[in-house]
């Protein structure tokens, strides 16, 4: 790889001070790709992303890297396949130089969950880069690299953008393979991409999609759907499409529940309805039309959707039992044991974090016999009426239905980035502080989040989220914002990438 | 929401947690619960369960979920990549600890 020179200094500066990465290289190999295996990339996508490097947050595979999902646990664990993601992107020439740290297993909204490091914002160190995919964002917003994959499960890809001031898309569930993806909560969470510019994260949107065999939930883009690329030949077709507002009053009556049980977590703060309404008066500047909507059922959004994320967790973190992985390489050998459950016992006593713990906790007490019609059958119907609720403003995913807009914009979390100290945010009220992300998830919709503005020298983002398999719609939308108003860099940061 | 209660789902979830770990996991575990139960409010009445839908039945009806095939790996043999992953072994075992003591 040929890295430009001063790059390598310029990025373990940047890289003592925010703790992005879990491991960094800068010898990933000569320069690579297009291979055939990459299929058909569009030329402006492929310029984009050929010859330079990325990153890749550790709980997506790359062979020959470590893959620790943020957890003791899997501290050894070396995955010997790389995702269908990222052996996509390598084979559009694309270069992975590192995996990035998160929350444990991707369980968190800070980074503060990993096992390993704290990753710090690079607008304010004493802040936090958002989570779980934390270490993408902080090192795309610091200049690192020009682009990164991240998960996304409830909003880890666009609440750390946000955090960050970088453009983060978690695609539509199914559009992108999750083979080689360590599973959290299989139904709710995808691979997406975190950018530094809308046209780049496209190009990796563009890269990465696509049906895969080995991901039986992943599908092909429906016939009806918008191109990812404008098909006019003068470029970007972004201008005049119709865009909802969960705007104050909209969003009042999931508020009103939430404040009693969530001490007012989800609220958003002053700067970033902002922020919002910044955006919104500037959307509509640049030719948009923006109507105000309401989505029935969103009170109820964010305790359905952690009942349904910590059940599929409890289901899918049992393969950590130290036989299958997290063996006896971590914490010493266990020399002789009285029956295979102690070793089940000991590898997750000592190799899960307390968030990751809880959660299972969480999780396997909703699906005990009982109480599963009480939680989590009752949760799987709340999502059901979520997303009817969306599909209803947005238009179905086969494409039967009118859409009543093109768009809807949101807030991305109620507040700019917090601060390290736990009693910025505390743990539930970051769960709580959900709400505005977590809708993408259980409806199975794209969303976009991009930075509107700057408040206090932190950034806010704004998202769009949108119809099943109309990410183009989103990036096209987001375009005509970021030509007007480009996004804002973290003191500091030097452009390596263009 | 009692210890016993949390201590009855450690042992289902295979979590082995000490009576301090507990304790301690107990109001972050009650306080969930109570934010969980703020569904029961909803109206759900005729609402099928998400993932239930027509079209996911009919699949299953018809006895398959896709058609696709995937192909065999073959540029190598993968069988030493998967025993490079064991924490100890034998040539081409996998060793782990004997589950019996060596008095028995």
């Amino acid at each position: 790889m040929i890295l430009p020179e001063g790059f390598i200094q310029y990025a373990q500066e940047w890289e003592a001070k925010i703790n992005a990465f879990i491991e960094l290289h800068f010898d990933a190999g000569g320069e690579r790709g297009p291979t055939a295996q990459c299929g058909n990339i569009h030329p402006k996508a492929l310029k984009l992303i050929r010859g330079f490097p990325c990153a890749v947050k550790d709980n997506i595979a790359v062979q020959n890297m470590r893959m620790t999902c943020g957890s003791k646990l899997l501290e050894q664990f070396r995955p010997p396949y790389s995702a269908a993601v990222t052996a996509k992107l390598e084979a559009a020439g694309g270069m992975v130089i590192g995996k990035t740290n998160l929350d444990e297993f991707g369980m968190g909204s800070s980074t503060a969950n990993s096992a390993f490091k704290i990753t710090r914002n690079p607008w304010d160190l004493s802040r936090s880069a958002g989570g779980s995919s934390g270490g993408s964002a902080a090192a795309v917003a610091a200049g690192i690299v020009p682009y990164a994959l991240g998960t996304d499960t409830g909003g880890s890809i666009r609440q750390p953008a946000a955090f960050c001031g970088i453009a983060g898309l978690k695609p539509t569930y199914g559009a992108v393979s999750r083979f080689g993806l360590a599973a959290y909560a299989s139904s709710l969470e995808t691979a997406g991409v975190l950018a530094d510019t809308i046209d780049r994260c496209r190009a990796v949107f563009s890269v990465i999609r696509g049906r895969d065999p080995r991901d039986q939930t992943s599908r092909d883009v429906p016939a009806a759907a918008p191109p990812l690329y404008p098909m006019a030949a003068d470029g970007n077709t972004g201008a005049g499409k119709k865009i909802g507002v969960l705007s104050a009053p909209a969003l009042a009556p999931a508020l009103a529940v939430n404040s009693i049980s969530a001490n007012n977590a989800a609220v958003p703060e002053a700067e970033v309805m902002r922020g919002l309404q910044l955006a919104r008066e500037r959307l509509a500047a640049l030719g948009h039309t923006l109507v105000d909507i309401e989505i029935p059922g969103l009170r109820y959004a964010v305790p359905a959707y952690y009942t349904i994320a910590c059940a599929e967790a409890a289901s899918n973190l049992a393969r950590y039992d130290g036989v299958r992985y997290g063996g006896n390489r971590y914490g010493g050998r266990i020399e002789a044991v009285e029956n295979v459950h102690t070793i089940v016992d000991e590898t997750r006593r000592a190799g899960l974090g307390p968030e990751v713990k809880l959660r299972i906790l969480l999780g396997a007490f909703v699906l005990r016999s009982g109480f599963q019609e009480r939680y989590y059958l009752r949760a799987q119907k709340i999502r059901a009426g979520i997303r009817a609720a969306f599909e209803t403003v947005l238009g179905d995913s086969e494409y039967r239905r009118q859409a009543q807009c093109d768009a809807i914009l949101m807030p991305v979390f109620p507040v700019r980035a917090f601060t390290m100290d736990q009693a910025a945010l505390s743990p539930f009220a970051q769960k709580a502080a959900d709400l505005y992300t977590c809708c993408a998830n259980l409806a199975g919709l794209p969303a976009l989040a991009f930075p509107a503005s700057v408040e206090g020298g932190i950034p806010i983002g704004v998202q769009l989220m949108g119809r099943a398999f109309a990410e183009g719609t989103l990036f096209d939308i987001a375009e005509t914002y970021e030509r007007q108003f480009p996004f804002p860099r973290p003191r500091g940061y030097q452009s390596w990438w263009s | 929401m009692d210890l016993t209660e949390l201590r009855e789902t450690a042992r289902l979830a295979r979590l082995s947690m000490d009576e301090d770990e507990l304790r301690m996991a107990l109001p972050a575990f009650e306080q969930m619960l109570s934010f969980f139960a703020v569904m029961r409010e909803a109206d759900v009445f005729g609402i099928l369960p998400d993932g239930e839908t027509a079209e996911t039945r009919s699949s299953l009806r018809a006895g398959c979920f896709r058609t696709d095939t995937v192909s065999a790996p073959t540029e190598q043999d993968t069988a030493e990549t998967f025993l490079a992953q064991a924490g100890e072994r034998a040539d081409r075992f996998i060793t782990v600890p004997n589950v019996l003591p060596e008095s028995v």
